[in-house]
């Protein structure tokens, strides 16, 4: 043989092309004619093909492999680095209770008065000491809901008990709140403000679509008083501090442009095109604020497109999801995201400890339990110590089943790579925590995706790839 | 070689040496949601695979696509059989640094 294959996965691109990617997620395209003396060890060494192939180590001349596969490691080991301090991500839920009454809640919201279903200061109080349990150096602390502001004291006693649990351990802590900001107020900001907490919001669009998909209980208003309330958090909190995320219903799903446009009015430097998840109203109320996969898919390349353009005129805007997948794709980083990871980061990289001390592997897992299926419940941080929530048989088994490496079709894809698993998504759809890939809509989804941004990265425009690396690096291009 | 029985039935049969099981299975895998199955071996020592599409009236259309699938599937494998132990090596190699510590 004059040089060596290295392991490789493949799809045919199309009829006359094929797409080859390696363990690192370094890809090439080759002719088919190509492929045929590629995989017969014909190529001629000084041809193009070779020389590419050679570059993205998926060959190697005889001399060198031992270095390659040096390299190889290192890049792979990069890949999986985010399995190196277990559990980051820690969502906590002060309150079920909600005063939004938004299409598609996710999370069966319980009433503005139901106080039962408010987090106590015991239940907090352990929440926390399972949370520094965590042998990961970086915690992020992530306020949920319900409307977390509706129980504002014991954030406040979690940030302080945190704060003070930290003079000791010296983790990297962050706090964030997941809020509608229909609630806050400036005594509230100034606490914010002295604990450095972010904000994070939700901003489905235009006034109109905005109070269509989340209107409050007890008004049909409430873009103006979102909008109020960014202002406010921007004057005591700082231009940037505030981030939003959207979700995508029927109502926007066609009109992904304006919610772009929206984006860009208020200031944001980053928008994240969601989808709906099917669980809760969301699931209960699909044939009013549903759509097919399809659709989202088609009328998500044309607003990454309108992204990439505003980005070409001079306006720095990420795409949230995009970003991630071409981090995945151009790099041998990991993103930390916990919905794209093999094995999943379900428990591993990310938990969420609900208002009465359950504990589960992810949101979606919690959204579950509030559907009544306990699927997902770890256990609680009133009864069950940490070894007994993060190092069980249950998670363990869990996870072995949510390696992509050794899951049907996934173990063969030319994208595993760029993918990840999301086991309490296929149990939702499939009732299978391992799925069927042709039922799935979250691999259609992921697929086509990756499929696009592939294909406009093959164009190989140079102010197309300064976008998207710009998104990459997350410095503008200016910069 | 196969053999079409009705507008949604045929007979497919596979010499052993050129198509292995796991090849069979992962194209039927890939392709259930389209037809119903049974894989048996016969007399002559042939997997003899016997599928019915659930769409009526495509049968021409599935077996195109399912010897297509095949070919792919086989060559997977193959690969996978020459290349895998570099495969192994790399990860070996990436995870050498924690291997007998006590996380």
């Amino acid at each position: 043989m004059s040089y060596q294959i290295l392991p490789f996965r493949y799809n045919r691109y199309n009829d006359d092309t094929m797409f080859l990617s390696n363990e690192v997620g370094e890809y090439c395209f080759i002719s088919k004619y190509d492929f045929e003396k590629y995989i017969n060890c014909l190529l001629d060494k000084n041809s193009n093909t070779f020389k590419n192939l050679k570059s993205k180590y998926l060959l190697v001349d005889n001399e060198d492999i031992d270095s390659v596969v040096g390299l190889l490691s290192i890049k792979y080991r990069t890949k999986k680095s985010y399995l190196n301090d277990f559990t980051s991500l820690h969502m906590v839920v002060p309150t079920q209770r909600c005063n939004s009454n938004c299409i598609y809640c996710q999370v069966s919201k319980k009433n503005i008065n139901e106080t039962k279903y408010d987090m106590n200061k015991n239940t907090a109080r352990n929440v926390v000491d399972c949370i520094f349990k965590s042998p990961s150096k970086m915690i992020k602390i992530e306020f949920q809901g319900g409307e977390p502001l509706l129980n504002f004291s014991i954030i406040k006693y979690i940030i302080e008990y945190a704060e003070w649990k930290n003079i000791i351990k010296q983790k990297d802590i962050e706090f964030i709140i997941c809020t509608n900001l229909t609630l806050i107020n400036e005594k509230m900001l100034k606490y914010l403000k002295k604990h450095n907490v972010f904000i994070s919001t939700s901003l489905d669009g235009s006034k109109e679509i905005h109070n269509k998909n989340r209107p409050l209980l007890d008004s049909n208003n409430s873009y103006d008083l979102l909008m109020q309330s960014i202002e406010l958090c921007k004057k005591y909190l700082g231009e940037y501090s505030v981030s939003a995320l959207m979700t995508t219903s029927s109502y926007n799903v066609n009109n992904l442009n304006v919610v772009v446009d929206e984006y860009k009015k208020l200031g944001f430097n980053a928008i994240f095109i969601r989808s709906l998840n099917p669980y809760g109203l969301a699931k209960q109320n699909k044939d009013q604020i549903g759509y097919n996969i399809e659709q989202f898919i088609d009328n998500y390349k044309k607003v990454l497109d309108y992204i990439v353009n505003i980005n070409r005129n001079g306006y720095y805007l990420i795409e949230g999801y995009a970003s991630i997948l071409l981090t995945r794709i151009l790099t041998p980083f990991s993103t930390g995201f916990v919905d794209l990871q093999s094995p999943s980061g379900i428990g591993i990289s990310g938990v969420i400890y609900n208002y009465n001390g359950n504990v589960y592997v992810s949101d979606e897992g919690r959204m579950l339990s509030a559907m009544g299926d306990e699927k997902f419940y770890m256990g609680n941080v009133n009864q069950n110590n940490y070894n007994e929530l993060f190092n069980s048989e249950y998670l363990k088994s869990l996870i072995k089943m949510s390696c992509l490496e050794s899951l049907p079709e996934c173990s063969y894809c030319a994208y595993q790579t760029y993918c990840g698993a999301d086991p309490v998504r296929n149990y939702s759809e499939q009732k299978d925590i391992i799925g069927r890939r042709s039922k799935s809509d979250i691999c259609y989804k992921n697929k086509s995706i990756i499929k696009y941004l592939l294909e406009l990265l093959k164009i190989n425009n140079n102010s197309i790839n300064n976008v998207f690396w710009s998104w990459i690096t997350r410095k503008p291009i200016n910069n | 070689m196969n053999n079409k029985i009705s507008d949604n039935r045929c007979i497919f049969r596979f010499n052993k040496d050129i198509y292995c099981k796991e090849a069979i299975l992962n194209t039927l895998y890939r392709l259930l949601e389209k037809c119903y199955f049974e894989l048996n071996i016969n007399n002559k020592n042939e997997y003899e695979l016997v599928i019915d599409i659930k769409e009526i009236g495509n049968i021409e259309v599935f077996k195109k696509e399912f010897n297509n699938e095949l070919i792919d599937q086989q060559l997977r494998i193959d690969i996978e059989n020459k290349y895998t132990h570099i495969r192994n090596l790399i990860i070996e190699k990436a995870f050498l640094p924690i291997k007998d510590k006590n996380i």
